[in-house]
């Protein structure tokens, strides 16, 4: 019979037709027997069936049947396996129970989307990992990305700010990008929309995934390596994450409730000691150090005193920027599937309040989903995803808090009411509206042409625009009122057409063929309107001002087109030996008519050695075994829209130059434009030239991996390791300076990614204990390195003198360029003398000697003074560990899961300790210390101070700088990133059945969700997770909160 | 629907994707970014190519704030002192001290190195390549498009003049090369390089008119009077006297220029665009003045109310002194203050506006830089003259200025004269970005070698320390290029 229903919609329809109408009512008999069946209606083996209560059992045959004498007339039947959700049913009065089991997550009999199709993940031959969303769902989160840390092997997901609905770092197999501070963003495909995220525009670094409900989300697939990503071709090269919404499920209407309420509770920040003991701390070490005279006349006035009012004042300078903050999320839907149409309306609300005053995130999110049936053949189906999101910034000058780490202000000064509103941003006049709509919608038919062959017509449509009126008066400030009004729009349409065929050549020849066409348009639309010195009361936008230096404004579109072929063929032979081969061409309106067609093909094969006659006996041991391997090449858009065309530019600016209001023009700005009243126009000299031969980067990735399960599933390993090369990265490289531009744009530096990903998911209790644990380890490896660099091989440098970064061969991304402290002079003997000048080592940029208590840093090419050109490779930015690990514990109707997270081998620039030291440390602490909060921040844990009586100390002394000690680009400040988070704790507890079906509902679920409840750290940071992209760490960026939320769910 | 229906529809859908002019579908040119492939298409795209010339040369000699200046008056005996970043060591010619290639925001790096220079040459030799293709004859006349081009070849020889006497040899390109086809070119040979010039000065001469389109435009676009003074110039650069002198007889007869009144109306000509002016850097129009420039750091209250100390350039008082000895000079009394003090000031830039950011007061400064003038050509006359032996003849515009300044006519000797009117132009032409070229000519034409303090010596003169050695950044990426011999040694 199976073989007549190999298609697969119609399969699962009749399936489920077949499920309904098992006879459920029947005769009262003690032996009953049946059919498991999974829910494909494969006859499922091996599954645990037991009485309830009793350890009268039984075990399903191959054929999924199973036979069982029952002890008591009403008894209850549970059915156990691993990999499915394990289910129970009354007996009584029954003979024949027949059972279908859903899957449950991580099994291998699930079916994984790669592109266009489905396939089953046992026989797949790519490196693909899953996420249910069930299992990060009602995290308290705006958006997917942050959720997803630590879930999947060679996922990596970090936080750069912990503001609601900001942005993420997100690389699958670390990054390739070679610009300072770029990331590689996977491309996300959202219901068959390709959501480009690196084609979406925002006014204040907003995310744009924070526009899709999480919790709408049923998986994620992975794709990690290229056999899986190719069919994406151009735009694959950094990944793929394919997002499939929740879908009506087949039956009666369903309707879902959810909602969850909770707090942010106050981000822990730096510890200082205020008021009185403030003032003590600081003149003891003056004392103890400081000269006589220094002390007699440079003294602070503030510090003088010790009856000083002032120093009642305890002032929380941090305390006025923080709160513990509300956040809220409702779910709502009603969904129905039945034969001829299904159809699912839902609505989420979210809310997070900062837990910076003056911060907020606000989301609405409508959807809808459509699906008809008009004949047999043919379906339609559209899905609507409307995004609406609201934020606030605070200031809005992307800064927390108006003082940074360098100065931060002592506790001496009181604050006066209006000064705490303007500084937190909750001054009534500032006005900071930021919008994002979004629209995601498709429409797809699906048409079955003849037997096995279907066709299916995909159109997209997906809008951006973000929306930004700023207003900050004053008072705020530069005592100059200033608005803006910001518009980014992005539109871009795409449709895809394609073929799928499925047969079969004697049974154990299946093969799958797919064969399609797509065109693709993006449009961007900007518009920028800004006004200054708005002096009507109560206006708060750009009104009535004369055209002048005053307002100015200008508007941008640009558009691109892709056109991409693609196929795809599937063999497979007795699900054994698989073959997957795929092959698709792009062209994109981006380059010149020669460059613009690339090819992007792939191949992979696998082996399912567990299907092999001999491992078949040892089948109770080695339940699965398979191994894959596959090649391909992926493809990535490096340049602008126009990259092959030399842009024009109106910059008249020059050096020093000013408009009449003394707003500073520098050179290559385009705050002036005219020369001598004249509009000028001439190409961009100040950015690289733009080259016509440009094209795509390309990738070449090898992955070879492992899916092992053993003792029936009860250990499930996945390993693979890859090698991901990345060719023709475009970069700026110099050209002759005669061509009055600096750098040329081409494709010219590879870089190598290159790791090994593990994923081990256990059942660590038998499938017979009520308390069910199970646990994902997942952890991934990975290194990248440059392969190749223009001009043979040089390194490249990034960055200011002070915060050097460099590409070089053989060396991660952005290695950091510092001095190599080795410790600190004790006394002044220990400072080096050159032996020729008999002057001691000197500091190069102060030209100043070292002394006792300066940090002693090493004279790499022993010209006794300390440059740049003694700076040592020593850090990079880039994770080498990333993971996690989920335990998940189960008892009767309790659920509780645990998450921690990890990064390790990452090194970041501790910008905030070398700015707590510049501050502390200063040369004039005298008059400093007054003003500034300086040694009364907390330092550095447990270290000690150089002082004239402690002379071994690990940190250089506090009083004198004559040398720039605090510099950051010293390896004192290349710290160790690392850490292990305690990321999310789910509790939940589901109301029994007997008590839910009284109130006529079919679930009802409370729970509790606790987020980032602790962190462990190496470094003399509050957060390691919070830095930069370039590895840079300033200390004044948005703490990530700890969250708690209690929610309840209910469906009928 | 039967399924053979939707199979036609779908390959009829697809077929048209397929075959509907791919090509045409992928071909984006941009919409808001100007770029090259819509350019040059009409009148106005010309006439704003041209004024892009101009403000590349703007931004060229604005380099740092204070190229124009830092070449051609901070290496003299006018300072003494130089209080802004690598100032000092420019003005002693410590020209080949290190700088990290990460520190490009240095001035003594951007002042060492050429691309300033090259955009300008690049945009002019596109506009000389690009107008000729323009159809003028909607809105505009020939004359017009001539002069366009004119304007480009008298950029493009002023800018490889500038940069010849700087650095003496320096590549040549007279062609715009697209960058990613460009080879690495060595430095070409002075005289090579100020062929050139005069090559597209003869070119241009004709194209150009001898007044102005319109009276914005005086003093800031070249006319035939611009070429003929930078021909002048040239000349005199390279001491073929016999040459500048007919070119500055060319300004002088044909140029319709006249003096500015020194008692009444002096320090009008730094405003820019007085009768006197003849070649100015326009930066005196709305919104394209100047913050950070000569005027600021030349300054101080009243004359410019943010600073109320000293001014961060301190002038030589000694050099003051010897070269005002006559105190009743209209151009001592009208453009210097504070002269007794240790702190004199020069007020030929104290053309300031306010304006207030950030709760700061920003003063803004309205001033051309004055390049060529009357008063500059005139007594070019008289040195080329005197170089000439024409002794009498020379007195003869060395007095009208003299006299212009109240005073009296020149009675030293023959022997004196060559000097005399090197010292006048140091009077006349005091912060106007001549002084240093003016000592060269000196040292070259009468061996007097009068840089000031310990600058130059003449056996260092004599090993051509008088050019700027280039960046070592330019010779990192270009092997081709070799160090200014003077300061190979020591770079």
């Amino acid at each position: 019979m199976k073989q007549n229903f190999t298609k697969p919609i119609l399969k699962m329809v009749l399936g489920v037709i077949f499920y309904l109408l098992i006879p459920w009512s029947a005769f009262a008999q003690n032996k009953i027997s049946g059919t498991v069946v999974d829910n494909k209606n494969n006859p499922l083996p091996g599954v645990s069936v037991f009485e309830k209560g009793t350890k009268n059992g039984t075990t399903s045959n191959g054929d999924g049947k199973f036979s069982i004498t029952l002890t008591k007339p009403d008894a209850i039947i549970t059915f156990r396996m691993v990999g499915y959700l394990a289910k129970e049913l009354p007996a009584a009065g029954k003979s024949v129970l027949n059972m279908k089991l859903e899957d449950d997550n991580q099994s291998l009999s699930e079916v994984v989307l790669i592109g266009y199709q489905t396939i089953e993940r046992k026989k797949s031959s790519s490196a693909i990992s899953s996420i249910k969303g069930k299992d990060f769902q009602n995290t308290p989160y705006a958006s997917v990305d942050a959720m997803l840390q630590g879930r999947v092997a060679g996922l990596a997901v970090m936080s750069t700010t912990g503001e609601p609905g900001a942005n993420n770092i997100v690389n699958i197999r670390g990054s390739s990008s070679v610009n300072l501070g770029g990331t590689s963003s996977p491309l996300y495909v959202i219901d068959n929309v390709v959501y480009d995220v690196n084609d979406m525009q925002s006014s204040a670094g907003s995310n744009p995934l924070a526009v899709i409900n999480p919790n709408d989300i049923e998986t994620i697939d992975v794709l990690k390596d290229a056999s899986a990503s190719a069919i994406y071709g151009s735009r694959a090269a950094n990944g793929v994450i394919i997002v499939t919404t929740k879908r009506p499920k087949l039956g009666i209407p369903q309707i879902r409730l959810s909602s969850y309420y909770g707090m942010s509770g106050k981000p822990s920040l730096r510890s200082v000691i205020t008021g009185a003991s403030e003032r003590r701390l600081k003149m003891d070490y003056l004392y103890g150090q400081g000269t006589y005279d220094r002390l007699q006349a440079g003294l602070s006035q503030i510090l003088t005193d010790s009856l000083n009012v002032a120093f009642n004042n305890n002032t929380d300078w941090q305390g006025l920027f923080t709160q513990n903050a509300g956040i809220y999320n409702i779910d709502a839907s009603i969904s129905a599937a039945e034969d001829k149409y299904s159809y699912k309306f839902a609505v989420n609300k979210y809310y997070e309040e900062g837990v910076y005053k003056g911060y907020d995130f606000d989301r609405l999110t409508p959807s809808l989903f459509l699906m008809v049936k008009p004949s047999k053949a043919i379906s339609v189906n559209t899905n609507i995803i409307y995004g609406n999101s609201k934020a606030k910034h605070g200031m809005g000058t992307g800064a927390v808090s108006p003082f940074i780490t360098w100065g931060f202000p002592s506790s001496f000064f009181k604050v006066r009411e209006l000064e705490e509103q303007l500084y937190s941003g909750t001054y009534d006049e500032l006005r900071d509206d930021d919008r994002n709509t979004s629209l995601v919608a498709n429409v797809q038919l699906n048409a079955t042409l003849a037997k096995n062959l279907l066709f299916t017509s995909n159109y997209s449509y997906n809008t951006q625009n973000n929306t930004r009126n700023y207003f900050m008066p004053g008072v705020l400030g530069d005592g100059i009122s200033r608005a803006f009004t910001e518009i980014l729009q992005s539109r871009t349409w795409e449709t895809t057409n394609y073929l799928t065929y499925n047969f079969k050549v004697k049974e154990d020849h299946s093969f799958s063929a797919l064969i399609g066409q797509g065109a693709e348009r993006a449009t961007r639309n900007n518009s920028f309107v800004q006004g200054r010195n708005i002096t009507i009361a109560g206006v708060k936008t750009v009104q009535g001002l004369a055209p002048g230096a005053d307002l100015s404004g200008n508007s941008y579109t640009g558009q691109r087109s892709k056109l991409s072929y693609f196929a795809r063929l599937s063999y497979d032979y007795k699900s054994k030996y698989l073959l997957q081969a795929s092959y698709r061409r792009d062209a994109s309106s981006r380059y010149s008519v020669d460059n613009r067609w690339a090819s992007f093909p792939s191949v992979s094969l696998g082996w399912v050695l567990s299907e092999e006659e001999f491992l078949k006996p040892m089948k109770d041991v080695v339940s699965f075994f398979k191994i894959r391997g596959s090649y391909g090449l992926t493809g990535q858009d490096p340049g602008d829209f126009y990259a092959q065309y030399t842009t024009l530019t109106s910059a008249a600016d020059y050096d020093g130059s000013g408009l009449a209001n003394g707003i500073a023009g520098d050179r290559g700005q385009q705050n002036i434009t005219t020369y001598n009243g004249t509009q000028v126009a001439y190409p961009f000299y100040y950015g690289p030239a733009a080259s016509s031969t440009i094209k795509w980067e390309t990738n070449k990735q090898f992955n070879i991996g492992a899916d092992i399960s053993f003792f029936k599933d009860r250990i499930m390993l996945t390993g693979d390791y890859y090698v991901r090369d990345t060719y023709d990265q475009v970069l700026a490289i110099p050209v002759p300076v005669t061509t009055g531009y600096t750098t040329l744009l081409a494709n010219i530096v590879s870089t190598r990614n290159t790791g090994v990903e593990l994923t081990l998911n256990t059942r660590n209790l038998g499938s017979a204990s009520k308390l069910q644990w199970s646990t994902n380890f997942n952890i991934a490896y990975n290194k990248n390195y440059v392969i190749k660099l223009p001009n043979n091989g040089r390194e490249i440098t990034y960055g200011p003198p002070w915060l050097q970064q460099s590409l070089s061969l053989g060396l991660p991304l952005f290695y950091y360029k510092a001095w190599e402290q080795t410790g600190v002079y004790a006394t002044l003997a220990d400072v080096p003398v050159d032996p020729l000048t008999g002057d001691r080592l000197k500091n190069g940029a102060t030209n100043q000697f070292y002394g006792a208590g300066d940090p002693a840093l090493k004279d790499m090419n022993g010209d006794y003074i300390i440059n740049d050109s003694d700076k040592i490779n020593s850090g990079s930015p880039n994770p080498k560990y990333t993971g996690g690990m989920t335990n998940t514990f189960s008892y009767k109707n309790f659920s509780l899961s645990v998450l921690t997270t990890f990064v390790a081998g990452r090194q970041l620039r501790n910008g905030y300790l070398s700015d707590l030291l510049q501050d502390a440390g200063t040369d004039d602490p005298y008059y400093r210390w007054g003003v500034s909060s300086g040694p009364a921040t907390h330092l550095t844990e447990g270290k000690t101070f150089w002082s004239p009586s402690n002379t071994n100390a690990e940190v250089a002394g506090l009083v004198r700088n004559t040398v720039d000690k605090w510099n950051i680009g010293s390896s004192a400040f290349v710290q160790n990133a690392s850490f292990i988070r305690v990321k999310s704790i789910q509790l939940s507890y589901s109301l029994p059945q007997s008590i839910v079906k009284k109130f006529r509902m079919q679930g009802f679920r409370i729970y509790s969700v606790a987020d980032n409840l602790y962190l462990k750290k190496y470094a003399d940071v509050p957060d390691p997770e919070l830095i930069e992209a370039t590895g840079y760490y300033n200390g004044n960026t948005y703490s990530l909160p700890k969250k708690i939320t209690f929610g309840l769910e209910a469906t009928f | 629907m039967k399924s053979s229906k939707i199979f036609i529809t779908a390959t009829i859908c697809i077929g048209s994707l397929l075959f509907a002019s791919c090509k045409k579908f992928l071909d984006q040119e941009p919409i808001s970014n100007p770029a090259e492939v819509n350019y040059w298409k009409t009148a106005s795209d010309a006439e704003s190519g041209v004024a892009g010339c101009y403000a590349l040369l703007r931004t060229a000699l604005n380099n740092k704030t204070i190229a124009y200046y830092a070449y051609g008056d901070l290496p003299t005996d006018q300072f003494s002192a130089v209080g802004s970043e690598d100032g000092q060591d420019i003005s002693n010619l410590n020209l080949s001290i290190g700088v990290p290639a990460s520190a490009d925001y240095r001035p003594m790096y951007g002042l060492r190195r050429w691309d300033n220079f090259y955009r300008a040459i690049d945009q002019a030799s596109s506009s000389i390549r690009n107008i000729p293709k323009i159809d003028f004859t909607t809105g505009q006349n020939g004359a017009t498009k001539n002069s366009l081009i004119g304007e480009a070849y008298f950029v493009r020889a002023f800018s490889y003049f500038y940069m010849s006497r700087v650095w003496g040899d320096v590549p040549l390109v007279t062609t715009a090369v697209a960058a990613e086809n460009a080879v690495n070119l060595p430095r070409a040979s002075k005289e090579a390089v100020m062929a050139q010039c005069i090559s597209d000065l003869k070119a241009a001469i004709p194209l150009l008119q001898y007044g102005y389109s319109s009276t914005t435009n005086r003093a800031i676009r070249a006319n035939r009077g611009a070429a003929w003074a930078l021909l002048a110039h040239i000349y005199a650069w390279q001491q073929n006297y016999t040459e500048c002198l007919a070119a500055t007889d060319s300004v002088i007869t044909r140029g319709q220029y006249s003096l500015v009144n020194r008692a009444s109306n002096y320090l009008s000509i730094y405003r820019g665009q007085s009768s006197e002016g003849i070649f100015e850097i326009s930066m005196n129009a709305q919104n394209e003045g100047a913050i950070n420039g000569i005027a600021r750091y030349t300054t101080k209250a009243p004359y410019n109310t943010t600073n109320n100390g000293n001014a961060l350039y301190t002038l030589n008082t000694t050099t003051l002194t010897e070269l005002y000895s006559d105190t009743t000079d209209l151009r001592r009394k009208n453009s210097f203050a504070f002269l007794g003090t240790t702190d004199p000031i020069c007020i030929k830039y104290a053309n300031f506006q306010y304006s207030t950011q950030n709760n700061i007061v920003i003063p803004i400064a309205y001033n051309n830089i004055i390049v060529f003038r009357l008063a500059d050509i005139k007594l070019l006359q008289a040195e080329a003259l005197a170089a000439l032996n024409r002794f009498t003849e020379a007195k003869a515009p060395l007095n009208e200025i003299r006299n212009a300044a109240g005073l009296l006519a020149y009675d030293g000797t023959d022997d004196n004269l060559f000097k005399a009117i090197i010292d006048e132009r140091g009077r006349e032409l005091f912060l106007e970005g001549h002084r240093y070229y003016d000592l060269v000519r000196l040292a070259k034409v009468k061996q007097i070698y009068a840089f000031g303090g310990t600058r130059m010596s003449e056996s260092q003169f004599l090993r051509g320390k008088y050019y700027w050695p280039v960046d070592p950044t330019l010779i990192a990426l270009n092997s081709l290029i070799t160090q200014t011999p003077y300061w190979a040694s020591s770079m």
